[in-house]
């Protein structure tokens, strides 16, 4: 026991470890080559353009992976663990749908609100609420016991979201067309130093939050009757945790655009090297989802430059692959 | 038995259940040191019963008292310190024994408690050692045979320290010697520990053997009570079962044991009823 205990616990290091040399690696590549030993050097003259390349644009955006990433895989985590089901994923309950429906009414609409860098995040925002509010309100019933139920109609907000986004589309010009698309495929892009904080904030806090919840997590494994036997609020902590799992994903998605298979793919990697108890496994997918996407984008930003692929294809397809492979391989992590 | 009879659970004229099937005026009451078993045919209300004691279903009306206080007004988590129960089936079995019997603690933890105490582990050992599943401790329950898993869900709800163990069908999935030794083990609790068990249970002759008073179930309402020789009687297992049966006394126990007939040996029956009579 001691020695599993140790392993878990070497695990989370392990992965702090990686994280930091990921993080190191996304700072010093990209257009402008810094190398390691540079980097003293670049750090004591702040009136470099390295220097400036560094704090104005690498260290923004490698904090803002790193929340991204962390927020969607602790998402997933969370949502599969109160559904109980592995292929939940924030997405799937229809968040992306509202939040790219929102985005695309505003472009196309061509309002200028006066909200600056803020408006396209508050309408992805609006939209993934006005989605949760609905999945929320139509899916829990009286109880919220109706796990089924609550995934079909996320299933077919979704599915509705996306027509009426084809519909958006097929009226909008050329420009607007375009703007809308690259929203979609997401981006780390995002000159907002507010927003990033935000993103940052926001993160961490649903984290250490959702820690309070980790033992009913674990008592939900056995199912909901069980969990209730075990001196459990069940209906308090499903319902507090979709919110805070959803509203995260909702900024994640109103802040970088839509970026898949995080959610799905860390969570299941993840459960594989520690194990389900959600005591450690909240921490292992936030940082494994934190470090994915920073591996990601550096990825994204390197593999093809000067241009840069849009990093939710990038996780699109290396999720993707990941999952086939472990899928296939023996023993999965959810027996039942 | 007959010195200390202290009311643990008192049930009185319970209605509730599914909108397609109620129970209806169920009143019984447990008394500490009881070892009481559910029978019935099936669809007779017998899981309905248990899952309205557990507020799983709702109650329409009757009151459903654990040591006076009303079980329904009872915080879940007060309500899991008292009251603990071994279903058949268990969802997840990747986590390994000893957290699986951890998991007993969870009503008593302290809501900012992160990991668990050195004693809750010494106690989970404890009832590991007793129910035999000690030597499993590290194992994912996914490696444990039917009957081991079974042991292991008692040693969970045995963690939890209830007043009252509720038993769903302990033994429905188990070979003999796995009934037997399931059942030895609840009754050695019962004696020695003197918890009170309810435990649901479709063999009749295993209810007869293990309990000291058995609820008849018949649907939804509770036809027959009492200690297994009232309960077990022909006539009343023939009018609720709608089979024919005949009932001798356990010549190991003397409790009465249930004999089925088959359909083409029931005309030779019925002429030595008429015989003895």
């Amino acid at each position: 026991m001691k020695v599993f205990k140790l392993y878990r616990v070497g695990f989370l290091v392990l992965l702090l470890v990686f994280l930091i040399a990921a993080s190191v690696w996304s700072l010093l590549s990209g257009d402008i080559n810094i190398s390691w030993k540079q980097l003293p050097y670049v750090l004591q003259h702040s009136d470099s353009m390295e220097y400036s390349v560094l704090m104005n644009l690498r260290v923004p955006r490698l904090l803002l992976a790193f929340a991204v990433g962390a927020s969607l895989s602790l998402s997933g985590v969370i949502l599969q663990g109160i559904y109980r089901n592995p292929l939940v994923e924030p997405f799937t309950l229809g968040i992306s749908g509202g939040a790219s429906l929102g985005v695309a009414l505003i472009i196309v609409s061509g309002t200028a609100l006066s909200l600056g860098s803020f408006l396209l995040p508050v309408a992805g925002f609006a939209g993934a609420f006005v989605t949760i509010f609905l999945v929320y309100v139509l899916g829990m019933g009286k109880s919220a016991a109706n796990i089924n139920r609550m995934l079909l109609t996320g299933v077919m907000i979704s599915f509705v979201c996306s027509s009426l986004l084809m519909f958006l589309l097929s009226i909008s010009t050329t420009e607007d067309m375009h703007n809308i698309i690259f929203w979609t495929m997401g981006s780390l892009e995002q000159p907002d130093g507010r927003l990033i904080r935000l993103m940052l904030f926001g993160s961490v806090g649903v984290f250490l939050l959702t820690h309070l919840f980790a033992h009913a997590l674990n008592a939900l494994r056995l199912g909901e009757d069980e969990a209730i036997h075990l001196g459990i609020n069940v209906k308090l902590t499903i319902r507090v945790l979709f919110v805070l799992a959803s509203l995260l994903t909702g900024l994640c998605v109103s802040i970088a655009g839509i970026i898949g298979f995080v959610g799905l793919v860390i969570p299941h990697l993840m459960r594989r090297a520690v194990g389900s108890d959600y005591r450690i496994l909240l921490s292992a997918s936030f940082l494994g989802g934190g470090l994915f996407l920073i591996v990601c984008d550096v990825l994204a930003r390197t593999l093809i430059a000067p241009n840069e692929l849009p990093v939710g294809v990038l996780t699109g397809i290396t999720g993707g692959i990941l999952f086939i492979i472990l899928l296939s391989r023996k023993g999965s992590a959810w027996k039942k | 038995m007959e010195e200390m009879k202290e009311p643990l659970l008192e049930i009185d004229s319970l209605c509730g259940g599914y909108k397609s099937f109620r129970l209806q005026e169920v009143a019984f009451t447990l008394n500490k040191g009881d070892f009481a078993g559910i029978i019935g045919p099936n669809g007779s209300g017998k899981s309905t019963l248990i899952k309205t004691l557990l507020g799983d279903l709702k109650r329409s009306s009757g009151t459903m008292l654990l040591e006076g206080k009303e079980l329904s007004a009872m915080p879940v988590r007060q309500k899991a310190q008292a009251i603990a129960v071994v279903t058949q089936h268990i969802e997840d079995t990747s986590m390994s024994v000893l957290e699986y019997v951890l998991l007993g603690r969870l009503p008593y933890r302290e809501l900012f408690q992160f990991f668990e105490k050195k004693e809750d582990v010494a106690r989970a050992e404890k009832y590991m050692e007793l129910t035999g599943i000690l030597k499993y401790r590290d194992q994912p329950l996914s490696s444990l045979s039917g009957g081991e898993r079974q042991l292991a869900a008692m040693a969970r709800a045995l963690t939890q320290e209830p007043k009252l163990l509720l038993l769903d069908e302990p033994t429905s999935q188990l070979d003999i010697s796995h009934q037997v030794q399931v059942l030895d083990l609840v009754r050695e609790l019962n004696c020695e520990l003197g918890l009170t068990v309810l435990m649901i249970i479709h063999d009749l002759n295993l209810a007869s053997s293990y309990c000291n008073r058995l609820l008849l179930l018949d649907g939804g309402k509770l036809h027959t009570q009492g200690a297994p020789d009232e309960v077990l009687q022909f006539s009343i297992i023939e009018e609720v079962y709608k089979t024919v049966v005949v009932t001798r006394p356990n010549p190991v126990t003397g409790r009465p044991t249930v004999f089925l007939v088959p359909r083409h040996q029931i005309e030779k029956l019925k002429k030595e009823r008429v015989i003895n009579e």
